[in-house]
């Protein structure tokens, strides 16, 4: 038998992934952080270690909006990673924020079935350690 | 034309029986597989002289290839780790090489055990060869964003939002690849009848793909022998006309791709058709990488078959059967036959080449179309003739 207390939630590995740092920082102080490029401007998302659109490496980070429309989900019945067995189902969201960064994050609430594409969003924050937080989604009511 | 374009020749395939359940290893069938393309050619296993892995892993290595087949002289070994779209690009690899005077035997193979396996249970084999491990394990994973089925539910979800294309298109290539299915003795569906309302009350496992949308787990391998044109052996040779390998913008990261429909054979097709020096209208039948049903339909689309969000309409009444205009995965697919990594799709264009398709022949086939689908949208296209 698995005991149920001892299932954790998968969460980022930061002390592997200095890359993300700020967006982990940012995460615990209920911030959305994105990469910008001092070079050419690129507001780049996923964070990477060069500038995909002007191959520079002086990229800074800046805050970005914590609302959005979602532009893509899909509502999952089966878990693949036994922490999200009783989550079932939940769905996982791409917000499009401003400058077109499109954040993942899970959506867990039990009108889960009724999201669209396009439908307002807004970052929600799990803080699951003193270390580790993880973004989610809830609907965003105010629009 | 291109400065391949019948310079090499598939002469030999081989396949393993495929399973759901076996005790053999990878390695173990691999092996087996390139030895039957060997046997299947006609040619001496030593005097092979190139060895490409379309392995999800680093094994078999080139030695364990040299002990197995007895290879005198390797000239060349590579791995290619692009997924599901390795094989055929392998394939294109080994034209290349041959082309360039670098060998002229060359094994291209691929495999794995994906039912019996480890790589479905253990969560820490989830990462084994993922490109972008960051995105994967740093955001994705937190997010209930684990397997390749949820990756692409994303995918198919902004699919049918953006083109208004008809969902129905997805039951179509479900069904017509069970049909093809049947037809083969070495298909793990083959046999097993599956009708629009087992395909409607099927679970959804992430929304929109119901169970049936999504390729098998089964236990097996498959290879094929790329040789010189010129060389004979047992079989009327297949040439290789053209084909390419594409990669999407980004490779990495399909919620974040700018065009979210965007995928590698959106550019490899067009390469690969003008090597080839063939038009759409030409092509006899196509194998098409089906690790999901709705894959299909988008291949279909960027290769330029029709337009997107147009498929669902384009794969019905019969279009893509044996006996229509374009039939399409004769041998049951991934869907339906096996996850072979694709190599099976290789091997089925092959023998509709050679005319050895037995009830699934496609009558007058002269030109056949084989593609790969891999990771996040990698592509691999290659145009046969015989
Ligand atoms: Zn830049």
């Amino acid at each position: 038998m698995v005991n149920v207390s001892r299932i954790s939630r998968p969460l980022p590995h930061i002390e592997e992934n200095k890359l993300y740092g700020p967006y982990f920082k940012g995460l615990q102080e209920n911030k959305l952080m994105v990469q910008n490029c001092t070079e050419c401007g690129h507001v780049q998302w996923p964070p990477r270690d060069f500038c995909y659109k002007c191959q520079g490496n002086s990229l800074d980070w800046k805050e970005v909006q914590q609302s959005g429309k979602v532009f893509t989900y899909s509502i999952m019945y089966r878990a693949f990673d036994p922490w999200f067995k009783d989550k079932l189902p939940y769905a996982v969201v791409a917000v499009e924020l401003e400058d077109g960064v499109r954040m993942l994050g899970s959506y867990f609430a039990d009108d889960v079935e009724s999201i669209e594409v396009d439908m307002p969003m807004k970052a929600s924050f799990n803080h699951e350690n003193k270390d580790v937080s993880v973004l989610t989604w809830v609907k965003d009511n105010t629009k | 034309m291109g400065n391949i374009t019948d310079k090499a020749v598939v002469l030999g395939i081989g396949e393993t029986e495929y399973v759901r359940g076996t005790d053999k290893s990878e390695k173990q069938l691999i092996l087996e597989a390139a030895k039957l393309a060997c046997d299947d050619a006609g040619i001496e296993s030593q005097s092979v002289d190139g060895v490409i892995m379309a392995v999800k892993k680093d094994k078999p290595t080139n030695e364990d290839f040299i002990g197995a087949l007895g290879i005198r002289d390797l000239k060349f070994h590579s791995h290619i780790h692009i997924g599901g779209a390795s094989s055929v690009s392998g394939v294109m690899q080994a034209a290349g090489l041959i082309a360039a005077g670098i060998a002229e035997r060359v094994i291209v193979a691929t495999g794995w055990t994906g039912y019996s396996g480890t790589v479905k249970s253990d969560p820490s084999e989830r990462l084994v060869r993922m490109p972008a491990t960051e995105i994967r394990r740093d955001l994705e994973f937190p997010a209930g964003l684990l397997v390749p089925i949820q990756w692409y539910s994303t995918q198919a979800t902004r699919y049918f939002h953006e083109t208004k294309a008809d969902p129905k298109g997805m039951e179509t290539i479900a069904l017509t690849t069970r049909e093809h299915a049947h037809l083969n003795q070495n298909a793990v569906m083959g046999g097993r009848p599956l009708t629009s309302e087992q395909y409607r009350s099927s679970p959804i496992l992430a929304s929109p793909f119901h169970l049936f949308d999504i390729s098998l787990q089964t236990d097996g391998a498959a290879a094929v022998l790329v040789t010189k044109a010129g060389i004979t052996g047992n079989h009327k040779p297949v040439y290789i006309a053209g084909g390419a390998e594409g990669h999407a913008d980004v490779p990495d990261d399909i919620t974040s791709r700018p065009d979210m429909l965007h995928m590698g054979i959106s550019k490899a097709a067009p390469r690969a058709l003008e090597m080839a020096g063939v038009t759409l209208n030409e092509i006899d039948f196509a194998e098409i990488y089906d690790c999901f049903t709705v894959t299909v339909l988008r291949q279909l689309e960027e290769i330029g078959f029709c337009a997107r969000g147009e498929a669902p309409d384009f794969v019905k009444d019969g279009r893509i059967s044996l006996g229509g205009e374009l039939p399409v995965n004769t041998h049951g697919g991934l869907l339906s036959q096996a996850h072979v990594l694709g190599m099976n799709h290789v091997v089925e264009t092959v023998r509709q080449l050679r005319g050895d398709a037995g009830k699934a022949q496609v009558k007058d086939a002269h030109i056949g179309l084989v593609t790969g689908y891999g990771d996040f949208g990698d592509g691999s296209i290659s145009i046969l003739h015989n």
